[in-house]
């Protein structure tokens, strides 16, 4: 069940009635039915692969509680082995495991020797990734004594399967979510409002901007041989577009999703593509991921504690890292290479926490430096992007070599006034709204309910209008 | 709470409405699925040769150009899937039924699904694609088709174009003023930009595309060969069909996979003893196609009075039954 489909259309409406409606019977009540109502809609993708999604949450409820209950380190530890072992084996099979198997053959093969390896013809269950991520960060949080383990069943299984995130994260923290889900939530007005305004955004994003603007890339990525470089660049433009407006329009609908039931997850963007370097790029971009390896991986392997080359070496591996998370190709690898790389000179020169604040705060526009270099940073991302969206290593290459090319000055063949138009109106409403949670969050509250009305009625003609298909979300395949 | 959901329900009420309306309206709106199913039902005992594929034999092959009595259920973007289901479906009916033409292009092998029209099948046939048609789509048109193609086909169907060819999905560039004869109905003239280069290279770039990324051959291979035994069993007798292409067109496929196709379909007639016709480098004029991969009216009738003659020379047919 997509988040823009009809289905959703008519299950969250069904969810969210009988939820408030049970509210009076206490947070054990509102839980269960988030629940049940989580697990459907799971089901609805592949009812097989629940199974998995129980099991998962089942270990790591129990290996939780062993841990607290260990009186030894080593029994803790043990615990802590086994949870990580198997939630990672299950990801590793999943979906790495013909990728191991693949290049293993393919490198055998290079030295003269062939031989055949398994691979499996298996589907990735949707949302392992991610509900793998939210395990591991409860387990390690209790192994460290962070947090106490959560002795209710109900309530763990919910910090993991709750809707909104089960599929695409955000990628919640237990310090984060589970409080939330120990308190009786009460209806609040104004927070169901500003839930529904964030949805209408984030479909609109995804809609509007993410599909017409990955149709368009589409094209010119599948047939890139004969476009000329300026066309190319284009299609690179617009895959970053709609890679950003895809996840974070999900983002958007899954934060607001939550707040109508009275929930606040953590922000997963903020406005990456107005950053002034890569450093702050990577901190506005899939928030919930990047501190999440910041972590569990940079601050456990010494973080910036060592010197410059120790703090470099951890940099390149949790981006590396965080490229493979994305999949198992040597596409994501050498984007998480290529972004590593990008921070080592600002790390060199200490400028990786420079740019701490929001662009241009409380000004309309940006000084030229200010404007020059966010559009130095985001061709920086965009060429990555195209190693990121590429088919392979040798077609990203030969693509950023023709955007290179003389053709680079040439007019492009694809030229959208609609597109543009669009995308023209959505860059303003997210920089006039770039210091709020969401770029509507604050644009027309103080307007007349008519006006505001009329501008709410507008966005959803427009995605009515654009939509072409129910297209699924890019990070679902992650 | 309450005026929370009174005042999300007053804003939706518009959209509400709307959605009630485009429902039942869709109910109402005759598609040419709908047309093919019930002209091929009207004379279904006295059909001779069954005329399946997908727009190129759709557009391309008339039935009314043979002295068998013929019938076209062959659709746009139709898989051959859809070609096997549909025969299927009827083959208890079609007593009097000789041939069958089975359309192979070059991406023939390499599709199953047809994106929304399976829906439109579904509809119209009951033919449920692997099973994949959701509860939902089955029993609202509104979640079947796209909102664009549903708003399309009620614009269609009060702009009063589409009253005399009598379905509102056909395609642009179909002659509005000639009704479905036989399944079948034509494009008329030929539309310039879709005999550019740039056209035709896009075209054969997207083909191109599907057949390399596509991993379904081995499927529709053994489905195909499963089609052909039943047709066999019964003694009607397969006909393959490669439909005619623009040569500007027909250069910028991929040699590769075109060789790889032709042998494919190749061992396909061998392997059941069947009659393979090759019509992909047919000498048609430029005025005979439609675009670089349709044949327009002009261009179906040569093409379709080719095909007949053959079909007398090779199987001594002459004689129409009705």
């Amino acid at each position: 069940m997509l988040f823009n489909s009809i289905d959703f259309a008519i299950f969250l409406p069904i969810v969210l009635i009988i939820y408030w409606t049970m509210a009076g019977r206490g947070k054990q009540a509102q839980n269960l039915i988030l629940l049940c109502s989580s697990l459907f809609f799971y089901a609805c993708w592949d009812w097989r692969f629940l199974s998995l999604l129980i099991f998962s949450t089942l270990l790591d409820f129990y290996s939780a509680i062993k841990i607290s209950q260990a009186t030894t380190r080593t029994y803790k530890k043990w615990w802590l082995i086994l949870s990580i072992t198997i939630n990672l084996g299950i990801l590793g099979v999943f979906k790495y495991y013909n990728f191991f198997v693949i290049s293993f053959s393919e490198a055998l093969s290079g030295l003269g020797l062939h031989i055949n390896f398994w691979t499996l013809n298996i589907l990735l269950p949707l949302g392992i990734s991610f509900y793998t991520f939210h395990g591991l960060s409860y387990i390690i949080d209790i192994y460290k004594d962070k947090i106490l383990p959560e002795k209710n069943i109900i309530c763990y299984s919910l910090f993991v399967c709750f809707f909104p995130l089960l599929v695409a994260g955000p990628i919640e923290r237990a310090t984060h979510l589970l409080p939330q889900l120990n308190k009786p939530r009460r209806f609040s007005y104004s927070g169901a409002v500003d839930g529904l305004r964030q949805i209408l955004w984030g479909l609109f994003k995804k809609l509007v901007i993410a599909d017409k603007c990955g149709y368009y890339a589409d094209i010119i990525f599948n047939n890139s041989p004969s476009l000329s470089g300026s066309t190319l660049l284009l299609g690179a433009i617009f895959f970053s577009i709609q890679i950003y407006s895809d996840f974070a329009g999900y983002s958007d609908i899954a934060l607001g999703t939550a707040r109508l039931f009275g929930i606040d997850l953590l922000r997963n963007f903020a406005n990456p593509y107005f950053s002034r370097d890569m450093a702050e790029f990577w901190r506005r971009w899939h928030i919930s991921l990047s501190t999440w390896f910041r972590d569990y991986l940079y601050i456990p392997l010494g973080g910036s504690k060592g010197g410059t080359l120790f703090k470099i070496r951890n940099t390149l591996i949790i981006f590396i890292v965080s490229g493979f998370w994305h999949g198992a190709n040597w596409t994501f690898i050498f984007w998480g290479l290529l972004n590593g790389l990008y921070i080592i000179p600002l790390i060199l020169s200490k400028k990786n926490r420079n740019n701490l604040d929001i662009v241009a705060q409380g000004k309309l526009l940006p000084s030229l430096k200010e404007l020059f270099s966010m559009m130095i940073t985001f061709f920086l991302a965009v060429f990555g992007l195209v190693i990121f969206r590429a088919e392979n290593l040798s077609h990203a290459f030969h693509f950023i070599s023709t955007i290179f090319s003389s053709s680079l000055f040439t007019l492009p063949t694809i030229r959208s006034g609609v597109l543009f138009l669009l995308l023209g109106i959505f860059i303003i409403v997210e920089w006039l709204g770039r210091e709020q949670q969401y770029a509507l969050a604050a644009l027309g509250l103080r307007w007349p309910a008519t006006l505001r009305w009329a501008a709410y009625y507008s966005i959803v003609l427009a995605i009515i209008y654009f939509a072409v298909a129910e297209k699924k979300f890019l990070y679902f395949q992650f | 709470m309450q005026v929370f959901f009174k005042r999300v329900l007053i804003f939706l009420l518009p959209f509400i409405l709307a959605a009630l309306f485009l429902e039942i309206y869709l109910r109402q709106i005759t598609t040419s699925y709908q047309v093919k199913e019930n002209g091929l039902l009207s004379g279904i005992k006295n059909i001779e040769l069954l005329i399946t594929g997908n727009s190129h034999a759709a557009f391309g092959i008339d039935p009314a150009q043979f002295n068998l009595n013929a019938y076209t259920i062959a659709q746009v973007n139709q898989s051959l899937y859809f070609d096997k289901r549909l025969t299927l479906k009827h083959l208890d009916s079609l007593k009097a039924l000789k041939f069958v033409f089975i359309i192979l292009d070059f991406h023939s092998l390499y599709f199953s699904s047809q994106d929304y029209r399976d829906n439109l099948s579904y509809y119209a046939y009951g033919i449920n694609y692997k099973n994949r048609v959701s509860n939902l789509a089955k029993i609202s048109r509104l979640k079947g088709y796209p909102l664009k193609v549903a708003s399309s086909y009620i614009k269609r169907d009060w702009s009063k174009k589409y009253t005399k060819i009598g379905a509102v999905d056909v395609e642009d560039g179909v002659d509005l003023n000639r009704s479905i004869i036989k399944g079948w109905y034509s494009y008329a003239g030929t539309d310039q930009y879709g005999m550019s280069s740039n056209y035709c290279e896009t075209r054969a770039n997207d083909f191109n595309l599907l057949v390399r990324v596509s991993k379904e051959k081995t499927a529709i291979l053994k489905d195909l060969e499963d089609f052909i035994h039943q047709l066999m069993a019964r003694n009607i007798t397969p006909v393959l069909i490669t439909t005619p292409s623009y040569e500007p067109y027909r250069k910028k496929l991929n040699k590769k996979f075109l060789g790889q196709n032709e042998t494919d379909i190749r061992n396909l007639s061998l392997k059941f003893n069947l009659e393979y016709w090759n019509y992909f480098e047919a000498p048609l004029s430029e005025n005979d196609f439609y675009d670089c991969d349709h044949l327009n009216y002009n261009g179906a009738i040569k093409f379709s009075k080719l095909l007949n003659q053959r079909l007398e020379t090779t199987f001594k047919v002459s004689t129409h039954s009705n």
